[in-house]
């Protein structure tokens, strides 16, 4: 049959295929070119950094070199809200504009559509963090030493697990953000479930349940944060317990944003 | 090629599109006609493996959309001029959906340039226009250099110069062996652009047959002819499978015989003609025609035909 039609003319799709890589590739080049994205970072580690270091002016004499130093990188709390709402906005602002059609046409394999956001999203804030924990820890350790303030170190262990969790819990964060709103499809919304999850809820579930849930309470994501991010040691899971926890959380997030993007209809 | 077979989408209980079946070709322009609501955006996304068939399948270049190695390198799809992030750059936009293949800005400016949007490529394109999204829309169709170019409705919003440009470029597609696959509503458009035309009315396929073929099997093609001896040419063409329709005293309708051999047999008896010419029919009356008997036959009525006529004359 083939013998006696022409050959058919060969186009471009011969020669290029769709690759993991390339699809990291688009989701930064996607990432990079919203201005929303560079304002809620921005947000998120002038917060992070802003209050640490505000923080860190009043930090008393008499509190021990752990406490002091966890004082300046105390913003997590609030940079949560934008890195959150970074997340949301890098999973769901795609279903309002009508964008995700684009995208899911040229990457038919939805799970490379999540792995390419959530590395892009990954590669971008993982430094931007960094910098966010490394400004406030610099300056803010120096402001309480002229104080009079003991304080850790930058290189004291205990310090750079104080960091690289908050970095840790940040990225995480914002994944399960991205997660959530690739599973909502709305940017508010699911900027409103992410916070809901990680700071309203918490302790309206302490207050309601008996104090036999405590274990559950404690493996939500923000305890789970707070054992293996704060180095107080008041937390109620052990460092690695809490990260195991948190990531637990951030694939499951993540699992569940691969298998709905699978079943439904864009 | 598109290949669609007993294809089915259902949301709830209302089938969008109900067991249609059929090939779009390569080297020709085929026009996907139906009213709004008939089912071809529904038809197209299932092609682009964004709606999963309720049941069938559809086949590109013989492959399942999602086993496509390439899918914008083999398919370039306008299905919404809206698919685009309003706060993106077009240029910015076409390079984060080459980059899902490999293709960088270099290719990315040629095809701004052949769409005409290079003058604008670093505005936002939530600034654009309706006929400058349809351009950006038709810009990342094209950008892979696919073998198939589907375009959802791609004149909506462009205005009399777009249009030309549309036909222009598609009819360039097809010419170089390309698949060509268009949806309209407008049927004045798609007689000017088409070769081949799938009509499609409530999800199910009305019509799949040759531009030509849909204008002529409707039984009102004719040939005028004006004489002032209408009786004797009436004699002359009198033949088996010929019929003829006199209005007034000196005019003839004749179907069943081509202008030419009324001219040579009008010629060879010494008939002196004033005027000889075909009356095809428009793709309008076709359409009508054939939903009339679509209609008759199921024994429903509906909106269909009045809706189409309706687009046609806006």
């Amino acid at each position: 049959m083939t013998a006696l039609s022409a050959p058919a003319p060969t186009f471009s799709s011969a020669r290029i295929r769709v690759t993991t890589g390339r699809v990291v590739r688009s989701e930064w080049i996607k990432l990079r070119t919203l201005r929303s994205t560079w304002v809620t970072l921005g947000a998120a580690v002038a917060v992070l950094a802003a209050f640490g270091i505000i923080a860190a002016t009043s930090t008393t004499a008499g509190t021990t070199a752990p406490e002091a130093f966890s004082v300046t990188v105390g913003g997590t709390g609030l940079a949560v809200m934008f890195v959150g709402a970074l997340g949301a906005l890098v999973g769901a602002r795609e279903y309002g504009s009508g964008m995700i059609r684009t995208t899911a046409a040229a990457v038919p394999r939805r799970s490379r559509i999540v792995v390419g956001k959530g590395v892009a999203l990954t590669a971008l804030l993982a430094p931007a963090a960094a910098i966010g924990v490394l400004l406030p820890a610099g300056v803010g350790s120096a402001v309480q030493r002229s104080h009079g303030v003991p304080t850790l170190a930058l290189t004291d262990p205990l310090a750079l697990r104080a960091m690289l969790g908050v970095v840790v819990y940040l990225v995480g964060i914002a994944l399960i953000g991205m997660a959530v709103g690739m599973i909502l499809r709305s940017v508010a919304g699911s900027v409103a479930t992410v916070i809901g999850l990680v700071l309203v809820l918490p302790p309206i579930l302490a207050a309601l349940l008996p104090a036999a849930w405590s274990t559950v309470l404690d493996a939500l994501p923000a305890s789970a944060g707070e054992a293996f991010a704060t180095i107080t040691g008041d937390a109620a899971m052990s460092p690695s317990a809490g990260l195991g926890a948190f990531l637990a959380w951030v694939v499951l997030a993540l699992g569940a944003a691969v298998a709905v993007l699978n079943r439904r209809d864009v | 090629m598109i290949e669609v077979q007993s294809l089915t989408k259902k949301y709830g209980k209302t089938a969008a599109v109900d067991d249609i079946s059929f090939a779009v070709r390569p080297g020709v322009i085929t026009g996907f006609l139906g009213p709004n609501g008939a089912g071809k955006s529904t038809t197209m996304r299932a092609i682009m493996g964004l709606d999963r068939p309720t049941a069938g399948r559809v086949l590109i270049n013989g492959h399942a959309y999602g086993d496509l190695r390439a899918p914008i390198g083999t398919i370039g799809a306008l299905l919404d001029a809206k698919s685009v992030d309003k706060g993106r750059s077009a240029r910015n936009h076409l390079r984060a959906l080459g980059a899902t293949v490999g293709i960088g800005t270099k290719r990315v400016d040629e095809v701004l340039a052949t769409v005409g949007l290079t003058a604008v490529a670093h505005r936002a394109a939530g600034d654009f226009s309706l006929g400058m999204g349809q351009r950006l829309g038709i810009a990342a169709a094209l950008l892979a250099d696919p073998a198939i170019v589907m375009l959802d409705e791609p004149v909506n919003g462009l205005d009399p110069d777009g249009i030309l440009w549309i036909r222009t470029l598609l009819r360039r597609l097809a010419d170089e062996g390309r698949t060509v696959f268009l949806s309209s509503h407008l049927m004045s458009e798609m007689e000017l652009t088409a070769d081949h035309l799938v009509v499609i009315g409530k999800g199910r396929i009305i019509a799949d047959m040759p531009m030509a073929q849909l204008l002529g099997g409707s039984g009102r093609a004719h040939v005028r002819v004006t004489t002032p001896d209408a009786a004797r040419l009436q004699w002359i063409l009198a033949t088996p499978g010929v019929s003829l329709t006199r209005c007034g005293a000196h005019t003839l309708e004749v179907t069943g015989l081509e202008a030419a051999a009324i001219g040579d047999l009008a010629l060879r008896n010494g008939v002196v003609l004033h005027e000889l010419h075909s009356v095809s029919v428009s793709l309008e009356e076709a359409y009508m025609a054939l939903t009339h008997s679509a209609v008759t036959h199921h024994g429903t009525t509906g909106p269909d035909s009045a809706l189409l006529a309706e687009g046609a004359r806006s």
